[in-house]
């Protein structure tokens, strides 16, 4: 299953994505051995969970390369799980970009190599 | 050559088998309804396995092929869990002994998604193994995977190494 993350300059608790996640339609599975929202629209399907934790995903060069993409360090991780049904990737994206536009952050496709990341985006800068 | 009644078999289908007594006519009319219906739920899956190895998407296309490798023993392909309407998770590729979770990325924040699949009743009632294809996955995350009860593999022969063990 494919997944996509961001990686936010603020704390975002699990309270403040099921919030979210409920204002998209959707509904919070919260068995401790699941603790995730789904979103569902149509056929597509998405999975969305929050941490705090960055370690081990990030190692430590990863986090200040997110630190200096974000101007802070990075203080939460959104975690969007992509459904197989068509559609799911489209309304992944459309949810990052909802976490992006309520709490800030950093896109990470989890195929991205972070210091390319880097490099571009000051490339971009004047 | 396979017998007649090995049909199911033959395609990878567990049928019911059929002990002592002799079968009535009527009786063997609803096992070769059964047998039937079981190639047809068969041939679809193998169907779906087709197309995802023709996908753009190349986890999709990852786990097609994976799905194809080890089609003897699949029984489920990208398989939504509904629990009273409400989905509670999907499966990659499911098998006999084992429940495959595959990512062409890196691997970030899959070891949650590693837990929900070992410890969900409804994802996996039966507590099958899970292992992780990922052949980008860093080695600090499958360290980190591995102490969490999965196995994590980055090869295909190295996954059929694995289930093999199983």
């Amino acid at each position: 299953m494919k997944n996509i993350v961001v990686v936010t300059p603020k704390k975002v608790t699990r309270t403040m994505v099921q919030t979210l996640v409920e204002s998209l339609g959707g509904y919070w599975n919260a068995d401790d051995t699941l603790d995730q929202g789904v979103v569902e629209r149509g056929k597509a399907v998405i999975y969305v969970s929050s941490s705090q934790d960055l370690d081990p995903d990030y190692d430590t060069n990863d986090i200040a390369i997110l630190t200096q993409l974000l101007g802070q360090m990075p203080q939460a991780v959104i975690d969007i799980h992509l459904g197989h049904a068509p559609g799911s990737e489209a309304l992944a994206e459309e949810v990052a970009h909802e976490v992006i536009k309520r709490w800030d952050g950093f896109l990470d496709d989890n195929t991205q190599d972070l210091e390319t990341v880097l490099r571009q985006d000051k490339a971009k800068k004047p | 050559m396979a017998a007649k009644g090995d049909v199911g078999n033959h395609l990878g289908v567990i049928l019911p088998s059929y002990p002592g007594k002799s079968r009535s006519r009527c009786g063997v009319a609803q096992e070769r309804g059964r047998v039937e219906e079981h190639r047809q739920v068969r041939l679809e899956l193998l169907r779906r396995v087709r197309r995802a190895t023709q996908s753009r998407d190349p986890t999709v296309r990852l786990e097609g092929r994976i799905a194809r490798r080890l089609r003897r023993s699949l029984r489920a392909f990208q398989q939504e869990v509904r629990v009273q309407g409400r989905l509670v998770g999907e499966i990659d590729v499911e098998l006999e002994t084992a429940i495959i979770e595959v990512t062409s990325g890196k691997g970030r924040k899959k070891a949650r998604q590693i837990q929900r699949l070992l410890h969900n009743y409804d994802l996996n009632p039966t507590g099958k193994p899970v292992v992780m294809f990922g052949p980008q996955v860093r080695r600090g995350l499958v360290r980190q995977l591995e102490e969490s009860g999965a196995s994590v593999v980055q090869t295909l022969n190295e996954l059929e190494a694995w289930v093999g063990q199983q």
